[in-house]
């Protein structure tokens, strides 16, 4: 059975980057009060979901070179992210280790939540 | 005209793409489901040398299961059979579709890249509709648009299909862990326990999808109540031989000992609505049999290297748990469920001592003609196998913490002393260049 899973590429590596550092910006809105009426129970669901992938994302790419991530703060951070999942997207083979597609996935799930817990505040 | 591997990788961008482009709506992705599983088995085949022939595989279990669905879908609780489907798992449809199409076009393409393809592609489908539905049971306690009557009908049903989506996420999971480069080939041993385990959730399904009786039911569920027993003592003996510690052993111990009670609830309820000579498929007493007997050889028998895939293999065991007791319940609900017609009124009888006439037609009694059962009865049954989804969802929730520890392959011999201490395998990181240090270029 082929179990040879081969090396995300330079890119991935780059989008990878790229997308923790957009997690650092949602990490640090979620730490401003939220508003009263965000569901306490989802809120703490998506704060974990955005844990997991960051740590997940570190541990992908080797975090002693890791650049400080310093991404474009003027846009608006949905379009961000969904840029940054679709640069992802774009860049994988489908074949690479599964915690890649893993971290992927977090990212596209981060998206389709951000606007609920981080615009909401 | 691009290749089936191109299609197949279009299909996987897709799926991960739904996560942030689909409208959400949970009844939509359900609707639209089976007929993306239909297309990833259809395109599975296509490069699948063994055909129908070798053992079951991951996709194979998802399709069963998909079927099993598809077959309830006009007299399930939710959602409605008419409505929109999913234009994101549309897409996703075609593209698995449009592989199959080119098949024969282009280059051979290498079957095991092919089924890794499809196979993230139904664990990211999977995924999404899990969280999906999940959200959408917390938001029917508060929307304005149905009555409380038609809340409590349809919740019960929605958490259901979110536990079912978690068990087909984790399945899909298990075997992409399982067959990722970074651990060992799966030897001889191991690839025969992972059959057992496949072979015995296919069974299950087909059993349940091809005669809808009590009979099989009752057969299904004692089978499965020694299966976890057998599978309780696989941990124990997997503690004692370091294959996994004692602190999750003993973690998941309780619960697997719940679950196996649940699961011999239900057959003993299921029993008093079956006759002993309906016969059951065959197929699924011996894929029972065989699951039992592999777990009692599986952990005494191991090799070091064959742990994780003992491990993983365990995960998907009770992630099929999940989907069966799932199954088990819609095919209850949907009012699909058969008994013996004499077996039907005796039970209603015992149950209502006061009424002095037979609540069932005497002439099904008299042909000894089988019935769907009523509500009465499927009353008596639904705590049970509520009982044995939720212990099995609680059992495959507590494995996943198993996923972790598993072992390098490049450990030394076990030692028996207490000084061994087994190297957790390092994942290797991804490669960074020089000009990893600039934000991708927007396209």
């Amino acid at each position: 059975m082929n179990t040879s899973a081969p090396a995300p590429s330079a890119e991935l590596a780059r989008a990878v980057v790229h997308a923790l550092g957009l997690l650092e910006l949602v990490s640090d809105a979620l730490r401003r009060p939220r508003r009263a009426d965000v569901d306490e129970y989802a809120h703490l669901r998506f704060e974990g979901l955005v844990l997991l992938a960051s740590h997940r994302g570190r541990h992908l790419v080797d975090i002693a070179d890791r650049p400080a991530a310093n991404p474009d703060r003027s846009g608006d951070l949905d379009h961000l992210l969904r840029a940054a999942h679709s640069q992802l997207v774009d860049e994988l083979t489908g074949l690479e280790d599964f915690e890649v597609l893993e971290f992927v996935a977090e990212v596209g799930a981060i998206c389709g939540e951000v606007t609920t817990h981080v615009h909401a505040r | 005209m691009s290749t089936p591997a191109e299609q197949l990788q279009l299909a996987l961008r897709l799926a991960l793409r739904a996560h942030h482009t689909n409208e959400a709506d949970a009844a939509a992705l359900l609707r639209t489901w089976p007929h993306l599983v239909e297309a990833a088995y259809d395109a599975y085949e296509q490069f699948d040398g063994s055909g129908a022939s070798g053992p079951p595989g991951p996709i194979d279990r998802i399709t069963v299961d998909a079927r099993a669905m598809a077959a309830l879908a006009e007299r399930r609780v939710w959602p409605a059979r008419s409505g929109p489907l999913d234009a994101s798992l549309q897409q996703v449809t075609a593209a698995l579709q449009r592989s199959t199409e080119v098949s024969h076009a282009g280059e051979p393409a290498d079957r095991n890249e092919a089924v890794r393809l499809i196979l993230s592609t139904l664990w990211s489908t999977s995924q999404l509709l899990g969280r999906v539905v999940r959200d959408r049971a917390f938001d029917l306690r508060t929307d304005p648009g149905l009555s409380e009557l038609q809340k409590s009908e349809q919740l019960p049903a929605v958490k259901d299909v979110a536990r079912r989506f978690n068990a087909l996420e984790q399945l899909a999971a298990e075997s992409l862990h399982a067959n990722s480069g970074i651990m060992p080939a799966m030897s001889p041993r191991a690839s025969q326990f992972r059959d057992a385990i496949a072979a015995w959730d296919v069974q299950a399904h087909r059993a349940l999808m091809d005669d809808r009786s009590t009979a099989v039911l009752h057969v299904l569920s004692h089978l499965e109540a020694e299966s976890v027993k057998g599978l309780e003592r696989f941990v124990s003996q997997a503690a004692d031989s370091g294959i996994i510690d004692q602190v999750t052993a003993d973690r998941l111990s309780p619960v697997l000992s719940d679950s196996s009670a649940s699961w011999a609830r239900l057959r003993d309820v299921s029993a008093e609505l079956s006759f002993s000579n309906v016969p059951v498929p065959m197929g699924l007493i011996q894929a029972g049999r065989n699951l039992q007997e592999q777990f009692s050889v599986a952990a005494a028998a191991a090799d070091l290297d064959d742990h994780p895939q003992l491990l993983f293999g365990l995960t998907g065991h009770l992630a099929s748990a999940v989907t069966i007791s799932a199954a088990v319940r819609e095919t209850i609900s949907s009012g699909e469920l058969r008994a013996p017609a004499k077996a039907i009124s005796r039970v209603m009888t015992e149950h209502n001592p006061g009424h002095d006439h037979t609540p069932v037609d005497p002439v099904a009694i008299q042909r000894r003609l089988t019935l769907p059962l009523n509500s009465d009865v499927r009353q008596l049954l639904d705590g049970p196998t509520l009982r044995v989804l939720l212990d099995a969802d609680e059992a495959m929730n507590r494995s996943a913490g198993l996923d972790a520890l598993y072992r390098s392959t490049t450990i030394t011999a076990p030692a028996t002393g207490a000084g061994a201490q087994p190297t957790i395998e390092r994942r290797r990181p991804v490669p960074m260049s020089p000009s990893a240090v600039a934000p991708p270029p927007a396209r």
